[in-house]
């Protein structure tokens, strides 16, 4: 395939749904990982480029995870929560833990994440009959933008489209509520595998 | 504060200052001339401008444009001889604490090395510079001083 095709809405409803059944699945794995009644909204998902990914909050304190998607098709997954929100939600899991302990809160963190992007991956494989897999996370402690700027770079150079998902995590019992923002970045070549599979859906 | 953006080439003079916030794998890279009180900053992303797939690119983007952009414009514009252009360099870091096997491998490192390569060639001494680690790092440059000041999450403020 050469060039970039566009996608259209229809194809962006098909994606914002794929993220709606992975919520639905990071909802159940979450609420037996956390013993809690959690739900998973996702109030925003769009495409995004290079150049719509703001920076204005460059200097915010973040958490990010960093998770690598091979097989039919190839890119990163990334989940970022605000520090506080990412100490607030380790501590459900490890009552004394936070991000930077480097020990079990850092891996409970990276451990919501393999479930945030496993859930994602398997409706995004079971909807395009693609098979995926996703390496260990990687995890950064730092300013936004440092973050962002390093993870994103592959989509500042080709100008690719980025998928950006707002999550909210929210406890029915407790009312306790947490904010966090996924990005998918596939590569260009699966690009390409990704939006043929849907082209495929819409054909009659 | 003149904030210079992702890729972004921008130039100023006294009493101005130029900043970057948030700079992670990305190079500020600050060219200025001590006696006139005058400097450029750019935000280079990326190494090499081969990597480009189209010729339209902001020329702050890649290290080897970015630093033949600040010259031109250092020495044609404002009339700067290249002799007296000094470097103060920061950035350059790989934020992931574990390697995340990009296809970009070390960029960080790389940055750091094609824009020190790029200033050897053209003579340009680079004055100091805080580059490297695993921190993200605000910067600004006052003119007035021509001293870089960073300031990171854990580790402080320190100036150049």
């Amino acid at each position: 395939m050469t060039g970039r095709k566009k996608l259209s809405p229809d194809h962006l409803d098909m994606l914002k749904e794929i993220g709606n059944i992975g919520a639905g699945h990071a909802a159940t794995a979450l609420s037996k990982l956390l013993g809690k009644p959690i739900v998973l909204h996702i109030p925003s998902a769009a495409v995004a480029s290079a150049a719509d990914i703001s920076m204005n909050d460059a200097e915010k304190h973040v958490a990010v995870s960093c998770i690598r998607v091979n097989h039919e098709m190839n890119g990163q997954f990334f989940m970022l929560f605000e520090v506080g929100q990412a100490n607030r939600i380790v501590r459900e899991l490890v009552p004394d833990g936070s991000v930077f302990d480097g020990g079990m809160g850092e891996s409970a963190f990276c451990e919501i994440s393999n479930i945030l992007c496993g859930s994602y991956l398997s409706a995004l494989s079971s909807f395009l009959g693609v098979t995926l897999t996703q390496a260990p996370p990687s995890l950064a402690i730092d300013m936004e933008g440092a973050i962002l700027g390093e993870g994103l770079a592959e989509l500042f150079l080709y100008d690719d489209s980025v998928f950006v998902m707002e999550a909210h995590l929210y406890d029915r019992e407790s009312h306790d509520e947490w904010k966090c923002e996924c990005l998918f970045l596939p590569s260009r070549e699966s690009m390409d595998v990704l939006f043929n599979k849907l082209e495929g859906k819409l054909a009659p | 504060m003149i904030h210079v953006g992702l890729s972004e080439v921008k130039f100023a003079s006294l009493p101005e200052s130029l900043g970057i916030t948030g700079l992670g794998s990305c190079v500020g890279v600050v060219l200025y001339n001590e006696a006139r009180h005058i400097a450029g900053m750019a935000h280079v992303m990326l190494p090499d401008s081969a990597l480009a797939r189209s010729d339209r690119f902001s020329p702050g983007k890649f290290a080897d444009t970015a630093v033949l952009k600040l010259v031109s414009v250092l020495t044609g514009k404002h009339g700067v001889s290249r002799a007296a252009l000094k470097a103060k360099l920061a950035g350059g870091a790989e934020m992931f604490r574990t390697n995340r096997s990009s296809p970009l491998g070390h960029i960080g490192r790389r940055n750091i090395t094609a824009v020190k390569q790029e200033l050897d060639k053209l003579g340009i001494p680079i004055i100091s510079e805080e580059t490297g680690a695993d921190y993200g790092r605000t910067i600004e440059f006052f003119t007035s001083s021509c001293t870089l000041r960073i300031r990171t999450v854990c580790k402080g403020e320190i100036t150049l």
